[in-house]
């Protein structure tokens, strides 16, 4: 099955905008690859585990929880030092919410 | 003295290959000479037992993959959206390195954010074969493996989430290992696919890695799938491969398999069964499907990972218009096609109408393929295969093959979806003169079995160290 991928509302989920170039491009890519990773419907149930959920490490860190206490976090301007722009407390952004109305 | 000598060593190998290779995207050349004349210093205060005691790592240079964060050092993961980054904090993994006493030479060049197989994706411009610099030196970590193979460093730190260390090891013709996972903290590593994301290590010889996992290895309270139970000695390795059991993958055309790649590693099975180990041939049921499952839950877990190259936290920024202009037009300009493509595979394998085709599919046959590799590791040590299916290719010659490319990580991502370790060993030369590399995978936490093949192996090759210098004549007499 070769399987039509709507680049439009792909790329506005992804938060990606494309060039027309590569739009092209990629869509092409795409279909090529989605064409591959459907080998996998059609293995048989048979031979598939009967969980579904994976927890890949094969680790013991599934018995363990971290403790639930609050720790000191690096320094605020440390972590402000590489934000685009900030305001020395904060990260600053477009304004996101609109003005109040009365 | 030896330490001395050998760091000048690594230095007048960096003079006369970095400008052909380009392996580092940041050189600390005389800070890492002070570090080693002030362990010499220690040398002749303490004497050898005491100053190794004090620093396992002694004198060994190490190359640092640009994705482990080193504090007040660039961390750009070969990305131009982090071009500018320099992170508060250090990687557990190079912190306990460097304390162990390992030399930090630089940081290495990678593809960006770890997603290819041939380093050439990176905002930094391609890393070039030492061994061929008209050839890939493989990916993602091919940085390290071209410094460890050309002699610039004594070992190097990659990461490997489908073959990123033990890939561009075997093209590299060096040693390289991916640990179980949950074995070294990921604390301090930039994200890709955190189901598979690993710290690993390239270096010449086994017990140079072996020492550099004894010392990285263990929890370290910053990374939850770390496990707990840690051992506080280096193993100790048995000798020689006498009573292993050592399973023969069987190696089909389907990936594009090179016969000179294929004769190799059924000649070292061979020399394995003369040394008494037992061989037999072995397949794993749904191995075909791995490049499938891996291609839909890694790039589903990037498409996640990667939302936070927005251009707020850090990075770059495109300054314009609202808030999701500004998200769109940031990631527009600073990710490259590469980093584009597996996002948007990602996001479509986990949009609603797909999750249950694909990502739900994709895990089960994951979990599936792990209880078949737990299968033939009760009738096996360790599996054997190659690494790659051909030697390093021509630089370009991929590039614009996005599926070819991601064929050359067909034999490395089994173990990354079962989570087992696994490590690459030179094993000769093809008729170009170009390095072969052979994979061994062992059950979890049994990285003392790849350590004793892997010194056998030294052993039954005759090669004490790998790389250029020490590899090139050395194979050619061994055929």
């Amino acid at each position: 099955m070769n399987r039509k991928i709507d680049m439009e509302r792909l790329t506005q989920l992804a938060g990606l905008r494309l060039s027309q170039e590569e739009r092209a491009r990629l869509q092409t890519d795409l279909e090529e690859m989605v064409s591959c990773i459907e080998s996998l419907t059609h293995i048989p149930e048979a031979e598939l585990a009967e969980t579904a959920l994976s927890a890949y490490a094969p680790s013991d860190a599934r018995e363990w929880l971290r403790a639930d206490e609050t720790e000191a976090s690096l320094p605020l301007e440390e972590l402000l030092q590489n934000a685009p722009l900030s305001d020395g407390a904060y990260f600053v952004v477009p304004q996101t919410v609109g003005e109040e109305k009365e | 003295m030896w330490l001395r000598e050998e760091f000048e060593r690594n230095v007048a190998c960096l003079q006369e290959w970095e400008e052909k290779v380009h392996s580092f995207v940041f050189l600390r050349t005389n800070e890492a000479r002070k570090e080693a004349m002030r362990e010499e210093e220690l040398l002749a205060e303490v004497g050898e037992e005491e100053a190794r005691r004090r620093c396992p790592l002694l004198g060994m240079t190490l190359a640092v993959k640009d994705n482990l964060c080193i504090k007040g050092m660039p961390a750009t993961c070969g990305s131009a959206a982090l071009k500018d980054y320099v992170p508060p904090y250090t990687a557990t993994a190079v912190e306990r390195a460097l304390f162990a006493g390992a030399i930090l030479m630089g940081k290495t060049n990678m593809d960006e954010f770890a997603m290819g197989s041939s380093t050439e994706t990176s905002h930094w411009g391609a890393t070039r074969n030492p061994w061929d610099c008209g050839r890939v030196p493989g990916g993602s970590s091919g940085g390290s493996a071209a410094a460890v193979a050309a002699g610039m460093a004594r070992a190097a730190l990659g990461t490997d989430s489908g073959g990123s260390v033990r890939q561009p090891a075997a093209l590299c013709g060096v040693l390289g290992l991916k640990p179980t996972y949950g074995t070294i903290s990921r604390y301090g590593l930039i994200a890709y696919a955190s189901s598979f994301d690993e710290v690993g290590i390239l270096a010449r010889n086994a017990k140079d890695a072996a020492a550099l996992l004894s010392v990285m290895q263990g929890y370290d309270g910053k990374d939850d799938t770390l496990r707990r139970k840690t051992q506080d000695a280096p193993p100790s390795f048995e000798k020689g491969v006498k009573g292993l059991r050592i399973g023969l993958l069987k190696m089909g055309q389907e990936e594009g398999l090179n016969e000179e790649v294929r004769e190799s590693v059924q000649a070292a099975a061979r020399r394995f069964k003369g040394a008494g180990a037992q061989v037999e041939t072995v397949t794993i049921p749904l191995i075909e499907h791995a490049l499938a499952v891996y291609h839909v839950l890694s790039f589903a877990q990037a498409s996640s990972n990667l939302a936070r190259y927005h251009g707020v936290l850090f990075g770059e920024r495109v300054a314009r218009g609202d808030w999701e202009e500004m998200y769109e037009a940031t990631r527009a300009q600073y990710l490259g096609t590469e980093v584009k493509r597996r996002i948007l595979l990602g996001t479509f394998v986990l949009s609603s109408e797909n999750f249950s085709v694909f990502y739900r599919r994709a895990q089960s046959v994951c979990d599936a393929l792990r209880k078949n590799f737990a299968h033939a590791l009760e009738r096996f040590d360790l599996l054997l295969g190659p690494t790659s299916a051909t030697t390093a290719w021509k630089l370009g010659e991929r590039l614009l093959n996005p599926r070819q490319m991601y064929l050359s990580d067909s034999y490395t991502i089994p173990a990354n979806l079962a989570g087992l370790p696994a490590v690459s060993i030179p094993c000769g030369t093809d008729a170009k003169g170009l390095p072969i590399g052979m994979q061994l995978i062992a059950p979890a936490y049994r990285e003392d079995l790849l350590f004793r093949a892997a010194l056998a192996w030294e052993e039954l090759s005759g090669q004490a160290q790998y790389g250029l210098r020490q590899g090139k004549e050395r194979w050619k007499n061994m055929k």
